[in-house]
């Protein structure tokens, strides 16, 4: 057994897993997305620490010599990601720690200043700014606004959806350059 | 990537994120969207208009009670939601500056024109105004008002009329071309999920008749090898009981072989579905771990396990089996120990 291969390991591993992706880091990122909304949709509280805590356990199980299946690699992470949820939900009852959803609603949120909205939002094109606009912000049938674009009505979805992925990583970008300015 | 979803899918789609799936119905979602980005972002783009459609109140009361619980669940899930409404809200601010902005449109004042005037004198003036609108002021002054109102009302309803029909054949031919497109998509992703399930099925039993294969294969390789000395050192380790007091007896390894195979021997009663294994040292320093051992290949009362021999030094070791009850309960199996002496 061999440990000093790591990178090429995991650079292995990702692309196993996500080969649609160029980069390391863009397979990386669309893995951990994936564990994070599959605790999030277990309305687990903190999806994050929990999806990287699969990736730990996935990674040193990789390293001891586990080999993950090539036609369905998904598999044994959908075990690990099931196992460190069953974990998370014995060691809850175990601490008789019960959520309650009201105190939840006290932790902060990050903000986004307004001036930022304002930045990414006159970043955005025309044609996007209006369909946000049709979608949101007018008492419009959707199949309509679908079909005057050409679209389905899931396409019509998808497209919303790009442009808030668009716009959430533009507020990521502004807010921590502001934070980086005021340090 | 297509973006269409038929009607099953879609609505499948909402109850998972809705938490009205059954059990197996929910695995075969989470495991499909992990293994499919398509599935994944569709799934996603659904989670999105769910939440658009809370935020517009168009939900039922029972459907806003479990999309509130999914957007509360967490901070991630609550950052969404609010930057939702956040996008909302300057998108209204962004309108409405828009249209207080706007300036009212000024009409210059007209000027005589005295060329025209004195051609026609029985005409009044006949301001000089933008060029756009002399060929109706000409007609309007030679005809008479109510005829030319007349006219630019007949033209406009014709054009009205016209403009209508265009629309409406244009809108026919693509809800048709959607119709059909949307049926052969329906058909397609229905054979699709029926080749996938019998695949699944397919790939499970291969996958179960390999691990066989693969411990039997390990079985006989562990004794080929044994004949060969210096490659693999097999050694046949019994559960040993830690007391108190006691100094129980340990096997002793010199190697000078690459490999050791250890052959865990264990209460063949104690049977689970998968298994755990920890080496480490008296002193209880971490050496290796594996986890989801599977129960084929722990066959009568037997775990192989091979290590490489650089992964020990001069040192006691112990090594510990732990069971994996269905209720996912960890469960101690046996302890085994062995010392290194090189």
């Amino acid at each position: 057994m061999e440990f000093n291969s790591d990178q090429r390991e995991f650079d292995r591993l990702f692309r196993l897993l996500e080969p649609d992706f160029d980069s390391l880091e863009g397979s990386f990122r669309r893995f951990r997305s994936k564990l994070l909304k599959f605790f999030a949709w277990r309305h687990c509280e903190d999806p994050e620490n929990l999806a990287d805590d699969t990736i730990a356990r996935l990674l040193k199980n990789v390293r001891a010599g586990q080999e993950i299946s090539a036609s369905n690699p998904y598999s044994y992470v959908y075990a690990i990601a099931t196992n460190v949820f069953k974990e998370y939900i014995r060691s809850k009852k175990k601490r008789g720690i019960t959520t309650d959803i009201e105190d939840l609603k006290d932790l902060p949120l990050p903000v986004v200043e307004p001036d930022c909205h304002r930045e990414c939002l006159a970043q955005l094109s025309r044609e996007k700014i209006e369909l946000l606009e049709r979608y949101y912000l007018d008492d419009e049938d959707r199949n309509q606004i679908a079909r005057e674009y050409g679209l389905s009505l899931n396409a019509l979805r998808l497209q919303v959806y790009r442009i808030k992925l668009e716009l959430r990583k533009c507020w990521d970008d502004c807010r921590r350059r502001r934070d980086k300015l005021r340090n | 990537m297509s973006a269409d979803l038929d009607e099953h899918t879609h609505d499948l789609m909402i109850r998972f994120l809705l938490g009205e799936l059954s059990e197996a119905e929910r695995i075969a979602i989470e495991q499909r969207f992990l293994a499919d980005g398509d599935f994944f972002d569709k799934l996603l783009a659904i989670e999105s208009s769910l939440l658009d459609d809370y935020l517009a109140g168009r939900l039922s009361a029972t459907q806003m009670q479990r999309v509130e619980e999914l957007f509360e669940s967490s901070l991630a899930q609550r950052r969404d939601r609010e930057q939702t409404r956040e996008l909302i809200a300057e998108l209204r601010q962004a309108r409405h500056e828009k249209v207080t902005a706007a300036e009212p449109i000024v009409t210059p004042a007209p000027t005589v024109d005295d060329v025209h005037s004195r051609a026609n004198p029985e005409v009044a003036d006949v301001p000089v105004v933008r060029p756009a609108w002399n060929i109706v002021r000409i007609f309007a002054w030679r005809n008479g008002l109510a005829p030319t109102l007349a006219v630019l009302v007949v033209l406009l309803i014709f054009g009205w009329l016209v403009s209508r029909m265009i629309i409406l054949n244009s809108k026919k031919r693509d809800s048709e071309q959607q119709r059909l497109a949307l049926e052969h998509g329906n058909q397609e992703l229905q054979k699709t999920l029926d080749l996938e399930a019998q695949r699944n099925d397919k790939l499970a039993r291969q996958l179960e008749a390999e691990k066989e294969q693969r411990a039997r294969a390990e079985d006989l390789l562990a004794q080929s090898q044994a004949r060969r000395p210096g490659e693999i050192a097999t050694v046949i380790l019994s559960p040993i009981i830690f007391e108190r007091g006691t100094s129980p007896k340990v096997v002793t390894l010199k190697p000078r072989a690459t490999q050791f195979q250890f052959l865990l021997k264990f209460d063949p009663d104690q049977r689970f579905e998968q298994y755990n294994l920890e080496l480490t040292t008296f002193d209880g320093a971490r050496i290796w771990s594996k986890e989801h051992v599977g129960a084929s290949q722990a066959k009568r009362g037997q775990i192989t396990l091979t290590l490489p021999a650089s992964l020990l030094t001069y040192e006691d070791y112990r090594i510990e089996l732990r069971g994996l009850s269905a209720n996912g309960t960890s469960v101690h199996v046996a302890d085994y120990a062995f010392k290194i002496r090189k």
